[in-house]
């Protein structure tokens, strides 16, 4: 066992490394910055190569280019970074190229404030693309988290072909806190296999999955357009051959809800109230309701590490036998409609801050307690 | 710390004809090259200027980040990817407008030869009537000193570090003002803060000049915080990158290069570099690197101010 002291921005880049990723390309961005120096700390005496863009717009191209290379990549940022890399996050979903994209949040809107956490880009993830294709957004609660939930987005990345993000927040990412990263279980990783088989024909993937993998330049002639293509990887006008890849790149993420839903729960049997969160404001939620406990008052909470696509069965399950549903958010309420959308018969409370402050434990209490 | 002298009037005071517009007690570092800078150029220009930046070590300034530091210019915070779009906007209103407002876009060098240069190149080209000024400290210093395109060869910042893996920054600075003046534009010119009348002298150049489009100004200014250097040695490190020629002073009006200061007898590149940490893991073969490049820099421009006569840029059609 050894135990560091690491902010979450050190982690995910830790568990970038752990995934097997060997490229990173990022530009300067506070809270995001970290991430980029503890890269360059770490990739390049294992080989891997580390660039500064001359902006977002370029970091995001070199990650593209790298990954149809064959590289596991990362990039970071923060919301203002998200919006440039976004027309290429729309090319990297509709060419299905892996990648995984730390977007350390922080009170938006635009440039808003630097040195301020909020979960500021929920939605932003999820719809920030041409097309509104579905995204895989995770959220980290802490260091811990950002190792581990890392890890997990690459294996996305590789198995779904698709830009995966985790959402951390400036609170997260520089805050330093005790880890220890060998006694996290990581899940097996996914590596990159290219396809070995005959005929390969880059974009025909069976129901709901994404297509295999060949690295642009090698044996195999490899052609990727960002313009509509059918499973031949030509640009097509056919209306059905649109409408089976739209619903292709639709299927591959939502029908595996289940495999992509991460959470955390912790369920008190006389409860009659569930709070659901995540990310940090996760931990103040569970302090509280430790403390209520106490108190014999006691109250359940929910933390959702996968956001999107939204884990609707899950919450479904959890929430079904609670009279009671709080919703928690460090925004103006961007997931709460996601609740509600999932539990149409209850009614859902929702308590959101957006003012660079931390919701505390004792606010989490008077809201509960308020019910 | 230099002997201290008494008070004489220099020329330059003389260019100091508006008041500065800056309260006093601002949140920059001590020896801040922006700040000087910031308070020259409207007691030079006028405090009716209206200016535009960025998020940088500016902002909070010229924002008055709580109230805390407040002055009496027009100000429009934008972003670092459209600046020179922005000020666009403001210039071409007013000209068609008929208001007779200077429009002083002020970025960094992250802005100006990085993220920003794609509009900046973009303004120039279309030769919009307004001035951009580029305080260059070499690199992202307000994010924790990332390097930039003019980040020099042999520098150290938090991207380009001194290990086992990486000896500082091992590619060469991008030249932004010669860059700048390839676009033909009515003025470009570099300046520094040790020279304060050349300064005056190109800030009031470059008002004059808008009327006639476009203006680029490339300042000099040192960074003690992320340079590691002495916070009272600000001008003198700008005074030995204009005696190295790590930075030579010129200027092009209408195309005619020339230089504002001739060095003589240039001093060795060390001579600058030893005044600040960022360079302290240079060795003499990189300090040969890099003294080629500022030789290269400087033959390229005497080449260039040399056939001054032949080069003057066509006067716009409607003059």
């Amino acid at each position: 066992m050894t135990v560091s002291f690491m902010e979450g921005n050190e982690a995910i880049a830790r568990g970038a490394i752990a995934a097997g990723c060997s490229f990173f390309a990022g530009y300067p961005i506070t809270p995001a910055t970290t991430i980029f120096a503890s890269m360059l700390k770490l990739l390049p005496p294992k080989g891997g190569i580390c660039v500064q863009g001359e902006d977002e717009i370029a970091s995001m191209g070199y990650c593209m280019g790298a990954a149809m290379a064959g590289r596991k990549v990362l990039t970071a940022t923060s919301g203002p970074g998200i919006s440039l890399y976004s027309e290429q996050i729309s090319f990297a979903i509709g060419s299905e190229i892996p990648m995984v994209i730390a977007d350390v949040q922080r009170l938006g809107p635009s440039t808003g404030s630097a040195t301020r956490g909020a979960d500021s880009d929920i939605q932003f993830l999820r719809w920030g693309n041409t097309g509104g294709v579905p995204v895989i957004v995770l959220s980290p609660k802490d260091a811990e988290d950002c190792y581990l939930l890392t890890v997990h987005a690459f294996n996305y990345a590789e198995k779904y072909r698709c830009p995966v993000f985790v959402a951390s927040n400036k609170e997260i990412g520089m805050t330093r806190e005790s880890v220890d990263l060998d006694a996290i279980a990581l899940p097996d990783l996914i590596k990159r296999t290219p396809y070995k088989g005959d005929n390969f024909i880059p974009f025909e993937a069976p129901e709901n999955s994404a297509p295999p993998f060949l690295p642009i330049g090698c044996d195999t002639l490899v052609r990727q357009t960002s313009s509509t293509h059918g499973p031949d990887g030509y640009i097509t006008i056919d209306p059905d051959t649109i409408a089976q890849v739209q619903q292709r790149l639709k299927d591959k993420i939502l029908a595996n809800e289940e495999e992509l839903t991460l959470y955390e729960e912790k369920i008190r049997p006389d409860a009659d109230t569930l709070v659901i969160c995540y990310g940090v404001t996760s931990r103040a939620a569970n302090q509280a309701c430790d403390i209520l406990a106490e108190q014999g008052k006691p109250v359940s909470t929910l933390t959702l590490k996968t956001l999107w696509p939204v884990p609707e069965k899950l919450i479904k399950e959890k929430a079904k036998d609670y009279k009671n549903i709080i919703m928690l958010e460090m925004n103006l309420g961007q997931y709460v409609g996601e609740i509600k959308k999932a539990l149409p018969q209850k009614e859902v409370r929702f308590y959101g801050q957006m003012n660079r402050v931390l919701i505390t434990p004792k606010t989490i209490m008077e809201v509960i307690e308020n019910e | 710390m230099t002997e201290k002298k008494k008070a004489k009037l220099t020329p330059v005071l003389d260019y100091l004809k508006h008041e500065d517009p800056f309260a006093k007690g601002v949140a920059f570092c001590p020896g801040c090259g922006l700040e000087l800078l910031l308070r020259f150029i409207p007691q030079v220009m006028g405090n009716d200027i209206v200016i535009t930046g960025t998020p940088s070590c500016s902002a909070p300034v010229l924002l008055g980040q709580n109230n805390q530091s407040w002055h009496k210019l027009s100000y429009f915070g934008t972003l670092m990817t459209g600046a020179a779009a922005n000020a666009t906007g403001l210039a071409r209103y007013y000209k068609k407008a008929g208001i007779d407002n200077t429009v002083v876009c002020f970025n960094g060098d992250g802005t100006a030869a990085d993220i920003g240069f794609g509009n900046l190149s973009g303004a120039a080209e279309r030769n919009e009537p307004f001035i951009y000024i580029c305080y260059d400290n070499e690199g992202y210093m307000n994010t924790g000193v990332q390097k930039s395109g003019t980040t020099p060869y042999g520098a150290t910042t938090t991207t380009t570090p001194f290990g086992a893996a990486s000896k500082g920054k091992n590619l060469r600075r991008m030249n932004l003002a010669l860059k700048m003046a390839m676009h033909k534009i009515p003025y470009a010119a570099t300046a520094t803060l040790s020279d304060l009348g050349d300064l005056a002298k190109k800030l009031l150049k470059a008002k004059e000049m808008k009327e006639k489009g476009f203006c680029f100004l490339h300042v000099f200014a040192p960074c003690p915080t992320g340079w590691g250097a002495a916070p009272d040695n600000t001008i003198e490190i700008c005074r030995r990158a204009v005696k190295t020629n790590y930075f030579p002073l010129w200027e092009a009006e209408n195309g005619k290069i020339r230089m504002t200061k001739t060095i003589k007898k240039p001093k060795p590149v060390k001579t600058y570099t030893e005044l600040m940490k960022k360079f302290k893991f240079m060795d003499e073969e990189d300090h040969k690197i890099l003294q080629d490049d500022v030789d290269y820099e400087y033959c390229i421009l005497g080449g260039l101010s040399v056939l001054e006569a032949e080069c003057q840029l066509p006067l716009p059609a409607d003059e």
